[in-house]
Formats: C-alpha cells, structure tokens, sequence
C-alpha cells in the first residue's frame, strides 16, 4: 500500500502537511488517481517564494516522503506564490489529463508565460507533471 | 463599542458581519459542506490573564479553560448559527482550524492571510482539504467578516 510521509524536517511545515491531505484526500475521492501517485519517481521541490515555505516530495515505488526544502536534484521544481499553489489545484482534468482551456487553465499558462510560475523540468518530465497536477487537483 | 475577543458578544456580531457580508453570501452560495469551527488557544498568558480582568470575559472563560471554541453552522452563504462552544465540541465540526491567540490576532488585523498561515504551519486546518481549496474564496470572505468587527484585544 503506497503511502505520503511527513519527514521529522518538515514537522512545522503547513504545506507539507497540506500537501500530503491533498493527495491523500483527493485519492480517497478518485481511487484512480492512485496510479498516478505509483507512477511518481525522483524528487519535486515545491517552493512558495512569497512566504518562504519550500519542500521536496522524494517519491519512490507509490511511497512519497516529504522533506523541509528543496532537496536537489529534483526532476520537477516549481515555484511559485503561495496563492498560485492553490490555484494549480483548481485545475480541472478532462479525459484524464490536465484541462488548460477554462478560466484556470488559461490563467495558469499566462502564469508560465509571464514568469510567475516557474516550472523546471516542465519539458524534460512532461508526464511525471501530468501524475502531480492530477495528484494536486480537486476536480 | 470594541467588542471583546473571543466573547459570545463579539461570536454574535460575527454572525451579523458574516450575514451581512455580500461577497460572502455569493462566494459561499455553493457551500452545503457542514459546519467550520475556529479553535483559538490561549496560549499567551500575557491575554490570558488580561481576559480574565476582563468584565466581559471575565465571566465566560472558564477557570481552566485553555482554549475556545467559535461554532459556525454555515449553508449556502448564510451563517445560520454562531455559539461558542468548548474545544471537544469544536472538533466535531467537518473542518477545524486551530491557532494560538497571536495567530488569529494577526488575522483579524489583517496582519496574516490564513491560507498563508496554514501554509507556514502558523494554522492548522482538519478536514476535507479539496473542499476548502474549491471555496477559498469562501474562506477568505468569512475571515473578511470577522476583520469587520470593531474588535478589542484585550491584551492592547
């Protein structure tokens, strides 16, 4: 049974604790999701720059174990405003994928666009994107 | 008048604020989620002692009381009912969001967002968390409601 852990470093880290009820709640609502969470492999770094909060899911054959900061290498950064985090969330999947031409999915690619989300390893991990954003969404 | 934090007066006004809160009646239009508590512990002895010369809550805060309660029956952009109510009573609330008095001082001054603050671990929310991030909103305009009040902190 593949599970999300809160390493010791991330303890008093909201996010990190946000973060793992996301995923674990959002598979709860949509059992088929857990197979995005088994398909996840190699570090992603979250960091909301405006509130100083970073944190690294080091995934791993379905476990995901949450660690304070960003631990390179990750294979996906994303940073971003603390808002926008909640924003990526919001974006709806259609088919299975990642739906980017309603109000939020617009709003999110004019966000990459105008450099207020940053996404590294948005070309080079295009799939391991697609299992966080339906890992992330609430639709 | 400055109503006193957290008495049932200032609980009652905040029903009001949130009644009549406009954005709140339409960014809540949706919400049939269940009841929201707030859980605000009183952690700094400095109010706490200050609470307790209070005439206000003077007579409302329990001997060893050492936290409170704030009970919001919430449906489709109306608070239906405010009360305030003990700690294990809060926690059978769906979502619960808990913080220490500076904490949710700095809220109601504006001084803190409170996604933010779950975010920095300075709250801590329990409940379905992909249905507050569908009504942040929501969120947001209820903590607005409460910014509203003319608020007396009885440790200023």
């Amino acid at each position: 049974m593949a599970g999300i852990t809160i390493d010791q470093s991330a303890r008093d880290n909201g996010l990190a604790a946000m973060i793992r009820d996301l995923i674990t709640q959002n598979i709860v609502n949509h059992p088929e999701r857990a197979k995005d969470l088994n398909a996840l492999k190699g570090n992603i770094g979250i960091s909301a720059g405006d509130i100083e909060v970073s944190l690294t899911l080091q995934c791993k054959e379905g476990n995901v174990v949450i660690y304070d900061g960003i631990q390179q290498p990750c294979k996906l950064l994303i940073a971003t405003d603390s808002d926008n985090i909640l924003k990526l969330s919001t974006l709806k999947i259609k088919a299975g994928l990642p739906y980017y031409f309603d109000k939020t999915g617009r709003e999110i690619v004019g966000m990459l666009f105008n450099g207020k989300l940053r996404i590294q390893g948005l070309f080079a991990h295009l799939l391991l994107l697609t299992h966080v954003t339906k890992l992330f969404s609430v639709y | 008048m400055a109503i006193p934090f957290p008495s049932e007066e200032w609980i009652a006004e905040y029903k009001i604020k949130i009644n009549s809160n406009p954005n709140y009646k339409e960014s809540g239009a949706n919400w049939e989620h269940g009841t929201i508590a707030l859980i605000l512990q009183l952690d700094d002895e400095n109010a706490l002692q200050k609470a307790r010369q209070d005439p206000i809550l003077s007579k409302q805060l329990k001997a060893d009381e050492t936290a409170v309660g704030v009970w919001l029956d919430l449906y489709h952009g109306v608070c239906k009912e405010a009360k305030r109510v003990s700690v294990d009573e809060a926690n059978k609330a769906k979502f619960v969001i808990s913080g220490g008095y500076a904490r949710w001082k700095a809220v109601l001054k504006k001084e803190l967002d409170p996604v933010k603050g779950m975010m920095q671990g300075k709250l801590k929310l329990k409940g379905d968390l992909p249905t507050i991030v569908r009504f942040v909103k929501a969120a947001q305009d209820l903590v607005d409601s409460a910014t509203m009040i003319d608020t007396k902190f009885v440790d200023e």
